[in-house]
This record gives structure tokens, sequence and C-alpha cells, in this order.
């Protein structure tokens, strides 16, 4: 018996949660995440350890043998009572010293270059690999980055990901921006599905909540070194892709 | 032949896909193999490294998972294919073997390792003594890295770590040697009877190297940070270390190396060290030698003097009056085209601070006015660090030029570009540099000096002269003799230590002079 509880949900699932007769399918699952594809979105229901993402269901008590049934008797169950509705969607109106910010970056990746392919090629100039050519000229080579690298966020997504959030504290996220960037990332076949819907996301500018924490750090001025160290255990090297592109959007 | 397969909507994370395509590449006889998520760039890399077919390619979607295996024969790919199922079903069976174990903070590694008693701590400063403190509370000798750390927090650090007898490497302490392991920016070098307590980096690094070459070796080498002996801190780690060589088996002599320290920390030292039955060979470079006073310790001029001093003690041998790697500086004189040479100034561009900062003290004792960024006499402080004038040492390495760059150690770019900026001027006679390796510098700093050296002298030819060291040994990452090797090519004059090399330089000017 399961006893699978939801704590937080982000904001922007609410509505499409919030549907009756939800069509809902298996689609993967990992030690403390099970993914279901949910209303043509593929959702994660997660580990309470694991940062809460726009497509992500925190829960307690998790276990990844629960079945498409439960989770629908759960969803009936849970949402609107306890759980917690968080909010995503990145304050674009902040001011900060970007300087600063670049050089706490710098200082804190440089000595991560071994565990990323994108960080050994903006650090290690004797290292040469795929990321090496087109880190040079990040935003006109995006096409490029684009599914490129392993894992489940591949690196060059991650990247991107990281590079769009730079634009954001920027300021400099126009709808042309945004839309020359959906029609690259949403190319046939150019990334898999779970890491497009994260892409697509940042665009519209949602991101999971530790990025939140740091842009909240980074707005009020305060220490940004937990953050980071958290951003930077997601996965095996995503949170450090993520922040090679935020250093970089930054230069 | 090119086999592959894919496996529809599969997803793994990318460590488990490195993983299988290592366990692949592993199996005799295999080419090459990799697997990954079947992403356009992700096929067009495989197409390209020749273990993805077109045809395949096409079947494989964005969400499926590709494996790739080039090889001879058949009978090899099946091999593979059976490595790769046995993994798959692993990963299946269990996510984690337990040979890793991931934590994210200080309490709950302390918790999962039982025995653990070390950590290297390098965070930006203003969060780094925290770290360390939880470190040290959970019964851990700290090497700090970081810099930029309080006085005021780094005499909290080293105080509980006396009273708690925990060693506390640092602030800024950037090499270490312990127990054979390596930190921080070290070489590798033979393990031995020697024990070194330093408050300088490149400074240890260039003594173990020394006695590397002389056949001594390394027990231990610890690290106190640039602070310690300064009358804040009070030696309090230095003093410590010393004790930790000396109850060390190991250690059967032992070495200091430092700037000279304030006088009453000076004294608590000599104190202490007049106890110990082992010999001790004392380093405090730009010091005075009669402040050691009547005491038993060696007081060695320079860090070559040191290493020949120590090699010397541990073998029970006298102390050389000579260095045991002079080399012929005439017959180098020689080789040089000296009427060619213009100019009449040496501009020493270092990225280790202890070599530029030994560098500079033997020039300035023979060279009049020698400015710096590190000048001890203010009258010779570089007005601006970016700009040169008469003879001038800088350390590229000091936070002047690493604010937001990384440590010109680890990419030598903005030193390659002050060398040629600096051999623009034509007064430039001579450039004096280091070449500093092990772990943790740069993968060929060589290479950096060459291409600074071939753009200067596609414009100056043989007016100029550049001289230098390598901080390194033949096992190091990027191998010594290699090393030498690119810059002697590239016409460069290579001494054995970077003392040797600052003395070869003072007496080439001098000839220069007299030319």
């Amino acid at each position: 018996m399961h006893n699978l509880k939801i704590i937080e949900i982000p904001n922007n699932l609410k509505r499409i949660l919030n549907k009756s007769d939800l069509e809902i399918s298996f689609h993967s699952k990992y030690k403390k995440t099970i993914n279901f594809n949910i209303d043509s979105k593929i959702i994660a229901f997660q580990d309470s350890d694991l940062p809460l993402t726009p497509y992500s269901i925190k829960t307690n008590n998790f276990s990844s043998n629960v079945d498409v049934q439960y989770i629908q008797a759960l969803l009936k169950l849970s949402l609107n009572k306890e759980c917690k509705l968080v909010d995503l969607k990145i304050d674009k109106k902040i001011s900060f010293d970007k300087i600063i910010l670049r050089n706490n970056l710098n200082s804190f990746l440089v000595s991560k270059a071994e565990r990323s392919e994108i960080l050994s090629a903006i650090f290690s100039k004797s290292i040469k690999n795929h990321f090496s050519g087109i880190i040079i000229v990040p935003e006109t080579n995006f096409s490029k980055f684009v599914g490129l690298g392993n894992g489940l966020t591949p690196a060059g997504d991650d990247f991107i990901i990281g590079f769009i959030l730079g634009k954001y504290l920027l300021r400099k996220v126009t709808p042309e921006f945004k839309e020359k960037l959906r029609k690259t990332v949403n190319v046939k076949n150019a990334t898999n599905d779970i890491s497009r819907q994260f892409l697509n996301a940042a665009i519209d500018g949602y991101f999971n909540e530790f990025i939140i924490e740091l842009v909240n750090s980074v707005k009020d001025n305060k220490p940004i070194i937990i953050s980071l160290s958290k951003i930077s255990e997601i996965g095996a090297s995503s949170g450090l892709d993520l922040l090679a592109g935020l250093y970089l959007s930054l230069k | 032949m090119i086999h592959n397969v894919i496996k529809p909507n599969t997803y793994f994370d990318s460590v488990t896909l490195m993983l299988f395509s290592s366990k692949l590449n592993s199996v005799n006889g295999i080419e090459q193999a990799a697997v990954m998520m079947g992403t356009n760039h992700n096929k067009e890399l495989m197409i390209n490294s020749g273990v993805l077919t077109k045809a395949q390619a096409d079947k494989a979607g964005s969400n499926d998972l590709i494996i790739g295996i080039k090889a001879a024969s058949q009978n090899i790919i099946d091999q593979a294919i059976k490595v790769l199922n046995e993994q798959f079903e692993n990963k299946t069976k269990t996510s984690s073997n337990g040979a890793e174990i991931k934590v994210k903070t200080v309490e709950a590694a302390a918790k999962a390792v039982t025995d653990l008693n070390f950590a290297v701590v390098s965070l930006p400063g203003r969060f780094a003594k925290a770290e360390a403190m939880k470190c040290l509370q959970n019964n851990m000798h700290v090497l700090l890295f970081s810099d930029n750390v309080s006085l005021e927090d780094e005499i909290e650090l080293k105080d509980y770590a006396v009273k708690n007898e925990l060693l506390m490497m640092g602030p800024d302490c950037g090499t270490a040697i312990v127990n054979g392991v390596a930190l921080g920016f070290a070489n590798v070098v033979r393990r031995g009877n020697i024990g070194l307590v330093a408050a300088s980096g490149t400074g240890l690094q260039e003594v173990t190297v020394i006695i590397d070459k002389l056949g001594g070796g390394i027990s231990q080498a610890l690290g106190t940070g640039g602070r310690d002996l300064k009358i804040g801190v009070g030696g309090k780690m230095m003093l410590s270390a010393l004790d930790a060589l000396n109850a060390d088996p190991a250690t059967e002599v032992i070495g200091i190396i430092s700037k000279p320290p304030a006088p009453e920390v000076m004294l608590k030292i000599l104190e202490k060290v007049n106890k110990f039955k082992k010999p001790v060979v004392a380093c405090f470079l730009g010091g005075n030698k009669t402040s050691l006073g009547k005491t038993k310790v060696y007081s060695a001029d320079n860090l070559e003097q040191t290493a020949n001093a120590l090699v010397a003690l541990s073998n029970n041998r006298e102390i050389p009056k000579n260095s045991l790697l002079k080399t012929n500086t005439e017959s180098l004189l020689n080789s040089l085209k000296l009427k060619q040479v213009k100019g009449k100034y040496v501009r020493g561009v270092y990225t280790g601070g202890t070599l530029a900062y030994e560098s500079m003290l033997i020039l300035s004792s023979k060279l009049s006015g020698v400015y710096s960024n590190i000048a001890t006499d203010k009258k010779y402080n570089l007005d601006n660090p970016q700009i040169s004038k008469e003879n001038t040492v800088v350390d590229m390495g000091e936070d002047f030029f690493t604010d937001g760059q990384p440590h010109p150690m680890i990419d030598p770019k903005q030193r390659t570009l002050r060398i040629i900026s600096d051999a623009k001027d034509n007064d430039t006679a001579v450039i004096l540099f280091d070449c500093v390796l092990g772990y943790g510098s740069h993968d060929n700093p060589a290479e950096s000096i060459v291409k600074a050296i071939k753009e200067v002298k596609n414009n100056r030819g043989d007016s100029i002269v550049f001289v230098g060291s390598v901080t390194g040994t033949d096992r190091d990452p990027q191998n010594r003799i290699n090393q030498e090797k690119i810059l002697t090519e590239s016409g460069a004059i290579i001494l054995p230590t970077n003392a040797q090399a600052a003395e070869f330089v003072v007496t080439l000017v001098s000839k220069l002079g007299a030319k």
C-alpha cells in the first residue's frame, strides 16, 4: 500500500491538473521520479528533496511503484486540499550588479570545470570538445546547442535554459527573441520531449524552484552560494551546464 | 562493421550513459562505441564518429536511446552486446551500487563515512569559514583553498583547530601533499623522509620539485596560508604543523619556507624547533639571516638552497656549498647572439607568487630599481600593475589580475598577453618567466609561453632573450621533459631552477650593459 502525499505543485500546472477526465499514461521512472503523460504534457511525481520544476509534483513518502490508477485517484483526492501552490515564474523586474554576479559565478564554476563538458570548453582552453567551437558566440549558435549531449536533459539544452535565465535577469527577453528560440527548440527530433518542455517553460519565464531561489537572493542582494550549490547538484552535470549558460549570458 | 541498437522511449541520466559507453569501449577489439539519446545533434555526432549508419539514424527519434558499436567482427560485437545487456540489467536492478556516496552537506558526509578525517574547502571567501568550521567540528583536518577570508575568521578557525589538535591549512593555501596525496596545485614527487611546512604555494612546489630532482623524497608538505606568520595569527598553524612533522615517524628532516615572519612569531618558531632532534632548514625569503640568532636551524637564502640542504641532511651528508644542479652559464651565454640584443631591462612575468617574489629579490640584490606589484620597498611599487617600467617583476596571480578571472596557472592567457606587451617595449632585453606544472595547473603552460615567444620573435627576432625555468617533474601530467623541450625549441633558455634563471638574467643584463 502506497502512501504518496502531494505537498507542492507549481502554479502553472493548476489549470491542467484541475481538468476533469485527465488522460494519464505511464512515461518513465527513476529512483526518485516517476513520469506520467498527462494532458499531452510529461509531468513528474517526485521525491521531496528534488527541486520543484514547472512540470513536477512534489510528494512525501515517494514511491516509483505507483500505477496510473493510483495517480488518477491521488490527483482527484489531493488537489486543492493540503498541497501548496508554488509560483515558478521569474520576477522580471529585478535590478542587480551584473559584474558581481558574473564574478561570483566565475569563482564558483571555475573549480568545477571537470564535471561538465560545457564548463571544460569555457575554462580549459586546451580541452577541445563539441562545445568548444559554439561556446564562443552562444547566441548565434542556439540551434547547435539544442539536444547536444547525453542524458535526460542534454547539456546543450541546460545551457540554453541558463542563457535564457540571464537574458531575463538583464531584461533582454523580447518577443522576437522568444519566437526565434521557440522555433529553434521545437524543430522535430531536435531534443527529447522532457527537455523540450523545460526549454519552452524557460522561454516563457518558468524555472525550477532552486533557480527562483537564486533569482530572489540576487534580487535581495543576499549570498547566492547556497543556491548555486543546490543548482550544481541537479543531475550529473545539468545544474552546472545551466549555470554555465547563465555565466556566459552575463558577458 | 557498424552495429546499432535502438531502444525506443528509453531514458537514462548522462552518467549512466557515459558508463555504458565506457564499458563498451573497454571490450577487447571494439574500435569505437557510444550510447546516446537520439537527438539530431547526437545522431550527427555518432555518424561522424563512425558508430551510426544513416539508415539507423533515420529510424531513431529524440526520445530513443541509440547504441552504436564499431568493431572488426561480429564476434566482438556479440561480446559487446552481452556486456551492454549486463549493464542494462544491473541498472534496472539497482540504481546505485554504493561505490560513490553523494552528499550535499558536511554533516551528511560525516554521517555517511565514519572515518572521514580530511576536507578540502574551496568556496568564495565569505562563505568558506562556515563550511571549514563545520569540517573541523566534524573532526576533519582542513585545507582551505579560498582566499578573501577575514583575519578574524582565520584566527577563529585556527584557534578551534589548535584546541582540537587538527590542521587548519589556509585560508589561501594552494598546495599540500598529505600522506602522498597531492592537494590543490601540487606536483608528482617521490615519497621520502623530508617534511615541509610553508606559508607559500609555489615556493612549496619549487622546493618539492628540486628535492625530487636531487633524488630526495617528501613525507608531508603542509601549507599554512600566507598570513599565518603575521602578528595577527601568530604562526598558529606553522607551530602546529611543525609539531605534526616532528611527531611523524616518516619525517626525518624538516624544512620551513616563508617570507620573514613577524619577530615575535619568529621567536616562537625558533623556540619550538630548537627542541627538535630532527634537523631543520629554514628559508625565510628576503629575511635577515642574523635574525635566526644562535640556533641549530640551517638558514637557506633561496628555494634551491633549501632543497639542496634538505636532501643532503636527509642522507646524513654535509650540506654542499654549490648547487648540485648548477649549469654552465658561460656556455649558455655564448650560445646567445648578444650583439643583436637590444634594450637593457628585464621583465619578469610570473604565474607563481613565490617564484615572482624570489626572482624580485635576486634581481633587486644586483640590479638597480626593480619595480613590482609585490614590491617590499614601496618606492618600487608599480603605480599600475598593468604597465611595467624599467626592470619589473610582475606576479600575474595577484588579486588585481585574478579578480573574476581564472588564476594564470590554470589559464595562462593573460600572462601570454603580458609577455607580448612587455616585449613590445624596445627597452626590454630579457623576458624572465616561470612555467608551473602539476595537478591543477594548465595542461600545457609551455605552449602558451611559446605562443608569445613566436609572436614577439616575428617582430624582434634575436633582439630579445627569453629565460625561464620549469617547476615540475617528469611524472607530472604535463611532463617536465616535454615542457622544457617545447620551450628550448622556441629558443628560450631554460635553467633547472627559478633562482638560477634569475641569477642568469642578472649576469646577462650586466653583460649587455658592458657590451
